[in-house]
């Protein structure tokens, strides 16, 4: 045994010294797991008591009723507002301007990115801190940022076709999904090696062909991801929209608004109801794009023959 | 043939002032200096990537200063490869090709013949994923070769493959110089790759390059 | 394959992901145009407008319905007749089904109304009898008396069949005449011996016309038609003159298209269409609406009212075919989203009707408004879980351990009148003082509809809302009310001064003056019914 195989413990054996570290180690990753099940447990824990919530109100009704099971199919608060007239039209539209807030989302943070990424200019720090501030503005004050924007020329004559109608919406939406979109795809570009841009350039390209032919492919899973998040964010988004875009049952209404026109009425199990479909629809969404980004990654990986 | 006259350049921790470099047409120049000490930074500047703040650079008898670096017509393989990886070897090949409008046809004989000097034939179709290092500096030359470029850049290329790899590229590089003669400017920090490969040997010490007799 | 298409995918990549993108975006909003499932649209009925006119309204009113059909496509037919021939129709015939009347009194439409036989009126203009001659006669006429001198031939409309006849006879029947009896009666007497009864108006002015009279009494407009214009000539008596009369279009009850035939009348009491033509033809026109297709209308409505006038208003944009963009929130916040918009201007936002919580709400952006009216009234009371006893009176509220939860009294209308309420014998002050000591809970809530939910939820024990927040949960909890006074909100309905719309607004008035009951049964005392507050807007939609 050499002089270095004891420890403050004394010279310990081999065996010992194992099972010491083993023992060491099972308990450092318990830990770090159990510290980070706490949160899931509360995400866990809120999803669940929604969920209970729904189905004792569906039972009571269930109960009620002479008809047991089609009471609990049709009578529960999920199924109630699904045959809303307006909680219908509320997916209709949330489904429509989320989308198109997104791709509007992508659209301007593939180039704002790049340029942030890639071109240095002036001020190019001072641009970055500013696209920081949809992020941390309280949503309620981008929303009344926007309706005293429209109050002035160029604006005001867009003013009667935007405000409180249906534009508002995807204005709104877009205005914040933006932001989180441009910070995605930075750092996507930022994680692309720019040698292949320039040895593309040197092969002949302009920097146009250069980024269509060489970043932009490289780019594809940071584009979904902005896509994503983009999405997702639009779908939340409630603070601006209410704000700017009102909360028009069968007009302006989304799935996020329709959550508070419920509790507004008192209808508490009607809430909570659009509020599961609305984590449904997110999930939905989420997976199909983890799918879509685990067929890429898995692309990229395969041996083609 | 590259001639830098009295360069200087500032590229991030780099301050190079006065740099002379000459290598005649069909030359195969060798830089070395330790690492870190500017030589990438140099190639750069005669690819156009960093402006000069003093001096000219001279390709094949032109003023290449202030020229665009797509214009310059170099052969650039710098020092990690830089494969694009969301296309096949192939693609990679005809890259330059595709950009000059090249006809289809001619394209694919091209990339044939290409790979098999490189002899890469077998590896056409495949993503530049799972490539060895070997496989993939073959890739990367063949690609700065596709348009027959006047001048060749090379950034440390043999520096991060094995010994029996290093070998073969170098055997390659050997080859395909007395084949093509292109002038070629070599970065490297190994003298026994300046003593195979030089026609022309500079050394950069302390921001000056100094030219050595070769053997 | 797949490999190939990725191959070729590889170089195209960003023109692929543009277009793809351009695609989708295109479809998405022609389907957000086009696929919206609320519009109901698309059941464009092109079935022809049927429409009852005054014969005297001739003129104005076929080129209102060829404009009219030029724009839309859609035919208007006219039946015309005297005025008050047009209703006795209306009343006998029970097989055809007319959409509309237009008649030059409106004493006939709300004849119609109260018969049940027609819904909406809409005022559109006034005309003013007075005397014509052709322009080459020498007779003078300058009082009353000359009009009725012995052997004058007079034409006159019918009393019982047109609205011509039946002004003249209005205005004539106040003046007393020497012989103890009225002007009237000496006229009857001698058109009867000499001259003649019309049964139009058109009729009266075609006798003058051709001479068969000397004289005869018609609306001062009909003398701008072409036909007469250049033979015939005014004389201005000022008893008649002073007879004004409205001419009034009403939707019928028997039309099997109400919503198109309303559209319709609104296109002709439009100040942009409909009242132009009128003006141009003669007639005093009123102030009319901005025409619209499909009117929209920006509502703001205090979250209390919310219950009771949501089905009104589901009503009201069916039948009417108008767009109520409505705004619920806390009357705090939507006084002050009024207060951001620049010259009160509807486009940008500004409210074309305010239904407030509380006139509280009314009384400090009351110089934007009009014509407000109280509809109704709601009780304030204090909600506690149901069976228990911890409140019985106001100061219980400040027991220690008792939680609480009120409106803010700066967001909402519950705020500020639970504070005036409670600022009595300084309750409030002192209820302020416990919500800062450590362990006590007293929450203010942006909106009422906030409140009950936390005593349903068992996370305060008393909470002060109004009674209608509490009717949906009737069963789950206990009410105890306040004794003293004050402990009442009550909400005033009005319109804003800048309106564009005022007199759809005005027939909104009247569909929530219809339905009293859609109120009572949501908890509030409907105000609205009661006869002298309904006159006083009666007067005002005139």
């Amino acid at each position: 045994m050499s002089e270095w195989s004891g420890s403050k413990r004394g010279i310990e054996g081999y065996e010992t010294r194992a099972s010491r570290i083993t023992l060491a180690n099972r308990v450092f990753i318990a830990s770090f797991m159990m510290i980070g099940s706490t949160y899931l447990l509360l995400i866990f824990g809120m999803l669940l008591a929604d969920v209970l919530y729904v189905f004792e109100q569906s039972l009571g009704k269930a109960r009620n009723s002479s008809h047991f099971w089609a009471s609990l199919i049709s009578d529960n608060p999920i199924a109630v507002s699904l045959r809303d007239p307006k909680i219908q039209y509320s997916i209709w539209l949330s489904m429509i301007s989320c989308t198109l807030s997104a791709i509007g989302s992508v659209a301007f943070a593939v180039p704002l990115g790049y340029v942030l990424s890639r071109i240095p200019f002036r001020g190019r720090n001072l641009v970055d801190a500013f696209l920081d501030i949809p992020i941390v503005l309280p949503p309620l004050i981008v929303g009344l940022s926007l309706l005293i924007l429209f109050q002035f020329a160029p604006f005001k004559w867009a003013a009667r076709s935007i405000v409180y109608q249906v534009p508002g919406v995807i204005l709104a939406q877009w205005a914040v999904s933006c932001a989180y979109a441009v910070r995605t795809m930075k750092m996507t570009f930022d994680q692309i090696n720019p040698r292949c841009e320039q040895v593309a350039i040197s092969l002949g390209c302009t920097r146009f062909q250069a980024f269509a032919w060489v970043t932009f492919p490289e780019a594809k899973l940071g584009l979904l991801t902005a896509f994503t998040l983009a999405w997702a964010r639009s779908l939340g988004e409630f603070g601006p929209l209410l704000i700017f875009a009102g909360a028009t049952r069968m007009k302006t209404e989304v799935l996020s608004t329709s959550v508070f026109l419920e509790m507004n009425v008192g209808n508490i199990e009607g809430a909570v109801a659009v509020s599961l479909l609305m984590i449904f629809t997110s999930i939905v969404v989420l997976m199909i794009t983890r799918w879509a980004s685990n067929q890429s990654a898995e692309e990229k990986a395969s041996v083609k023959l | 043939m590259i001639c830098l006259d009295d360069v200087s350049l500032n590229a991030g921790a780099f301050r190079l002032k006065g740099i002379h470099l000459l290598i005649p047409t069909g030359d195969y120049g060798v830089l070395m200096g330790k690492t870190g000490a500017g030589k990438t930074s140099i190639l750069e500047a005669i690819i156009g990537f960093t402006s000069l703040t003093a001096g000219s650079i001279t390709l094949s008898g032109r003023d290449v200063t202030r020229e665009n670096p797509a214009l310059r017509g170099i052969g650039y393989l710098p020092q990690d490869g830089a494969l694009f990886s969301t296309m096949t070897v192939e693609e990679n090949l005809a890259f330059a090709l595709r950009v000059r409008k090249v006809e289809k046809k001619r394209i694919v004989a091209r990339v044939k013949d290409l790979a098999e000097l490189m002899g890469i034939g077998h590896l056409l179709s495949r993503r530049t994923h799972g490539l060895s290092g070997g496989e993939r500096q073959r890739v990367a030359l063949g690609r700065a070769l596709a348009f027959e470029p006047s001048i060749l850049c090379l950034d440390e290329p043999l520096s991060a493959l094995d010994s029996e790899t290093r070998e073969q590229i170098l055997q390659l590089l050997v080859t395909i110089h007395k084949m093509k003669g292109v002038t070629t400017l070599h970065v490297t920090h190994d003298l026994g790759e300046a003593a195979t490969l030089a026609d022309r040997l500079f050394r950069l010490v302390d921001g000056k390059v100094e030219m050595l007799n070769t053997a | 394959m797949l490999g190939s298409l990725r191959r070729r995918y590889g170089s195209l990549n960003l023109q692929v992901v543009v277009v793809a993108a351009l695609l989708v975006s295109i479809a998405l909003i022609g389907l957000l145009i086009f696929g919206n499932p609320s519009r109901k649209s698309g059941k464009q009925s092109h079935r022809p407008i049927l429409l009852l006119a005054a014969a005297g309204l001739r003129e104005p009113i076929e080129e209102i319905a060829r404009r009219y059909e030029a724009e839309y496509g859609v035919k208007v037919d006219i039946q015309f007749g005297g005025s008050n021939s047009l209703l006795s129709q209306i009343q006998v015939d029970r097989i055809s089904t007319p959409d509309l009347l237009l008649v030059s009194d409106a004493s006939y439409t709300q004849q119609a109304v109260e018969k049940s036989l027609a819904k909406e009126t809409l005022s559109i203009a006034i005309q003013r009898p007075c005397v014509i001659v052709r322009k080459d006669a020498t007779i003078e006429i300058r009082t009353v008396d000359d009009l009725i001198a012995p052997g004058r031939r007079l034409s006159i409309g019918n009393p019982d069949q047109a609205a011509i006849g039946k002004a003249v006879r209005e205005a004539l029947q106040r003046i007393p005449a020497a012989d103890g009896s009225n002007q009237w009666l000496r006229l009857e007497s001698s058109v009867s011996q000499y001259g003649v009864f019309k049964p139009t108006v058109n009729e009266v002015a075609n006798d003058v016309r051709i001479g068969a009279v000397d004289a005869g009494i018609v609306w001062n407009a009909t003398v701008s038609s072409p036909a007469y214009k250049d033979t015939l000539r005014v004389i201005e008596l000022p008893e008649l003159a002073s007879q004004s009369e409205m001419v009034s279009m009403a939707v019928l009850a028997s039309s099997q298209q109400p919503t198109e035939a309303l559209k319709f009348a609104r296109y002709v009491s439009a100040r942009d269409r409909g009242l132009e033509v009128f003006h141009s033809h003669g007639l005093e026109v009123q102030e009319g609406d901005d025409w619209a297709a499909r009117p929209e209308i920006n509502f703001f409505c205090g979250a209390v009212n919310r219950r009771s006038i949501e089905p009104i208003l589901e009503k009201f944009q069916e039948r009417e075919g108008v767009i109520v963009n409505t705004i619920y929130d806390g009357c705090g916040i939507l006084t002050g989203r009024m207060k951001t918009i620049q010259n009160q201007d509807p486009s940008l936002g500004f409210p074309d009707l305010y239904l407030a919580c509380d006139r509280y709400y009314l009384d400090n952006v009351k110089d934007w408004f009009q014509e407000d009216v109280d509809i109704s009234d709601i009780e304030i009371v204090m909600v506690v879980p149901k069976g228990s006893t911890l409140i019985s009176t106001p100061q219980d509220l400040l027991k220690p351990g008792i939680r609480v939860a009120i409106g803010q009294p700066d967001q909402c209308t519950i705020g500020a009148l639970t504070k005036r309420l409670l600022d009595r014998d300084g309750v409030y002050e002192s209820l302020m003082k416990k919500q800062l000591e450590p362990g006590e809970t007293v929450v203010e809530k942006s909106s009422s509809a906030l409140l009950v939910p936390d005593v349903l939820t068992g996370h305060v024990d008393v909470a002060i809302a109004y009674l209608s927040d509490v009717m949906p949960n009737r069963g789950k909890v206990d009410i105890v009310h306040f004794e003293s006074g004050d402990n009442v909100a009550i909400q005033p309905l009005s319109v804003a001064k800048n309106s564009r719309h005022k007199q759809l607004l005005r027939r909104f008035y009247e569909a929530v003056w219809r339905e009293g009951s859609s109120f009572e049964s949501k908890g509030f005392h409907f105000r609205y019914g009661n006869p002298a507050v309904s006159s006083a807007v009666r007067h005002v939609a005139k």
